[in-house]
């Protein structure tokens, strides 16, 4: 090919010789400049996309492993993403991007800050109290009240102001914003053992005392074998399970772990009489096995569970009847079982009208004061707490991946109806009954409100430790654990062994 | 007569006469006939398995993101695409389901629960295939018999519905956690508590 193109420019006269490199460094120069400005103009593109991107606003949401549900291969975050999109188009904010992280591990709190080390902290979170405590102890937490206050839903009195009180953190502000309110707490009663032994459902401690030796020591089962016991109780002290346990016992007596006083100090208010006597009723139902004999040794567990699962509990507790109703008719015991509302302390608390319960707010969704932009954040926050959303949330069927269970079990799976809803236009589809409502409703009178502490999480296992001692006989007497139990709260606390 | 080169390579055992060569001629058949008669197949029947899997998982997903009507379609579509599969007749139930619990039209309902009871007359199990704590599992005509007793019930025919629940409790599940059982069970117990019924 080369010698006849030689050839060929000879045989042409010269002519085609001085054209010829011209041409063709002009066409090199040529494709050159096109390819380079086709590369530039793709860079230049892309860059600005980039950029474009890089400019259009990010809300980053983040959630503990466990809210996330299971047993469907759409995952939470798809479906959220979907939503919020689907509201932010109705809002305006086409633009507005959200990304879910999951945080999947034990101690959430510390991959938090950890993403706020690493300058990738979300702007918005959903945790539970003892971590929402802990963010504002650190002053890592945006008050909500400025945000509220701009939103007309707020203004118009569509929010319940006495939820959103219990979620004010150590200078009164509203620090997160919870889904629901559980109910107040009851125990639940083997009505077909009650029935068996020809017992009437307790209405005090004593009382309860006398069907939970039944209960053990009566074979209400009908098996012929020793194999129940009274009331189910977790000695685990690991993580303050115990206290859990003992928490509606101290409720009725109108005993709360702690308060926080004038100066804004956190104070113990255990140490009483009341909690004395509580103490020692428990001791005394361990000493004669009403818990069963193997309650200090027994591997840490749901009650939960061991009621309706393994068949062996008469009688247990605390529990929200919003759950409830879905326990019972999973482990198919709806018709075996019945609410306690409460247990007074004794006929004359009864006739005084003298006693505390307690209850929980789902976890809580909060800004973080390290958002680059929190009022792009608090779209999130107006989108969920949304009429629309919550609506969603909890009239058609919960949320989404509890909706893949109630379509799984073909509506036979009841999830949790909420008691009390942080919106007061939000109801649920399925209500609870009548009969439950009517029952428990006059228990809200006795709620006592526990404010937020950070270090709870440690007081509570040197308390519940302090405790099952006490029971172990390690303690002369109950006042004497309650003394050692405030000197260890108030050095957690307080870093000394005086409190007050 | 002049012979074609392998015929002559045959004749003077020069092909497929050694030791060797049997065994990597036989091996080679060996492979292609296991391959035609049994690979292949299972691959199919997995590959359609793994089909029908995710047809229903969007289906569902459908549900979840609230799109009910797309759901309930997709169900209907995957129920005549994989009619030979158990996960085909329990989108059929599933399609039932929503046009009962979502749509609220008993009498289409009750038309498509006895319309699966006649398609499948026979006990059809369905098995767990992955590990799904909330999907159904056992003798999928007890779901049929299940609403066409709640159907029953809406209806205010009440003896019909206690002889359906009492089907179920009577029949019983290999499934020892089947709720369908388990919620017939708490049905007829509550029915002869407070209904008078034996």
């Amino acid at each position: 090919m080369k010698q006849i193109n030689t050839r060929s420019c000879v045989d042409s006269g010269g002519t085609a010789d001085a054209s010829g490199p011209v041409s063709g460094l002009a066409t090199f120069i040529a494709i050159g400049v096109i390819v380079s400005a086709i590369t530039w103009a793709v860079l230049v593109f892309s860059h600005a996309r980039n950029d474009d991107a890089a400019r259009r606003p990010v809300i980053r949401t983040a959630m503990n492993a466990d809210e996330l549900g299971g047993g469907t291969e759409v995952s939470w975050d798809t479906i959220e993403v979907k939503q919020f999109h689907d509201y932010a188009n109705k809002q305006g904010w086409e633009d507005t991007e959200l990304i879910v992280t999951r945080f999947v591990g034990a101690d959430d709190t510390i991959k938090y800050i950890a993403g706020q080390i690493a300058g990738v902290s979300p702007d918005v979170i959903i945790a539970s109290r003892d971590q929402i405590s802990f963010f504002d102890a650190h002053n890592l937490i945006e008050p909500l009240d400025p945000y509220l206050e701009k939103w007309k839903d707020y203004r118009d009195g569509k929010f319940d102001a006495s939820m959103l009180d219990a979620c004010r953190g150590r200078e009164g502000k509203i620090l997160g914003i919870p889904v629901y309110q559980n109910s107040p707490n009851v125990y639940a009663i083997r009505a077909d053992w009650l029935e068996t032994l020809g017992l009437e459902a307790p209405e005090t401690l004593e009382e309860a005392r006398e069907v939970w030796r039944a209960f053990t020591f009566k074979d209400p089962d009908g098996n012929g074998k020793h194999d129940t016991c009274g009331y189910g109780v977790t000695m685990e002290t690991r993580r303050g399970g115990h206290l859990y346990s003992l928490r509606p016992f101290m409720g009725a007596v109108r005993v709360t772990w702690y308060r926080i006083d004038d100066a804004g100090r956190y104070v113990p208010t255990f140490n009483t009489p009341e909690a004395a006597f509580v103490l020692d009723f428990i001791k005394s139902c361990v000493k004669e096995g009403l818990f069963g004999a193997d309650v200090m040794v027994r591997p840490p567990g749901s009650v939960t569970r061991r009621f309706f699962a393994e068949d062996d509990l008469g009688m247990a507790g605390p529990f929200f009847v919003d759950w409830f109703a879905n326990l019972a008719n999973r482990y198919g015991m709806e018709d075996k079982v019945a609410f306690v509302p409460r247990l007074w302390k004794d006929t004359a608390a009864r006739a005084a009208n003298h006693y505390g319960t307690f209850t929980y707010l789902t976890r809580m969704r909060c800004l973080m004061r390290a958002s680059p932009n929190k009022e792009l954040a608090w779209r999130y926050l107006e989108y969920f707490f949304s009429q629309e959303w919550l609506s969603k949330y909890v009239s058609r069927r919960g949320l989404p991946f509890v909706r893949g269970r109630y379509l799984g079990q073909f509506g036979v799976f009841r999830s949790e109806t909420p008691w009390r809803m942080v919106r007061h236009d939000v109801f649920p589809e399925v209500p609870l009954s009548e009969d439950v409502v009517a029952m428990v409703r006059p228990l809200e009178q006795y709620l006592q409100p526990t404010p937020m502490m950070t270090q709870w999480s440690q007081v509570s296992v040197e308390l519940a430790e302090t405790f099952v001692d006490y029971y172990l006989d390690r303690y002369d007497s109950a006042a004497e654990a309650l003394e050692v139990a405030e000197v260890r709260f108030n050095r957690i606390v307080h870093g000394s062994g005086t409190g007050r | 007569m002049v012979r074609a080169p392998v015929v002559e390579s045959i004749h003077a055992g020069s092909l497929l006469l050694t030791r060797q060569r049997k065994i990597i001629l036989f091996g080679l058949v060996s492979a292609v006939v296991f391959i035609g008669a049994v690979v292949c197949p299972a691959w199919w029947i997995l590959r359609r398995h793994a089909q029908a899997h995710a047809a229903f998982n969007a289906a569902t997903a459908a549900y979840m993101m609230y799109d009910v009507e797309k759901a309930r379609q997709m169900f209907s579509k995957m129920a005549r695409d994989y009619d030979d599969l158990s996960i085909g007749a329990l989108a059929d139930l599933k399609a039932a389901f929503l046009i009962y619990d979502e749509q609220g039209d008993l009498n289409e309902a009750e038309r498509l629960f006895k319309r699966f009871l006649k398609d499948h007359p026979e006990t059809l199990m369905h098995l767990p295939q992955t590990p799904d704590n909330f999907e159904y599992h056992g003798e999928l005509q007890l779901v049929a018999w299940y609403f066409l007793g709640r159907i029953a019930e809406d209806h205010g025919r009440e003896e019909e519905a206690y002889r359906w629940f009492t089907s179920i409790t009577d029949a019983g599940s290999r499934n020892p956690a089947n709720y369908i059982v388990s919620e017939a069970r708490a049905i007829v117990a509550r029915r002869q508590r407070v209904g008078g019924h034996p």
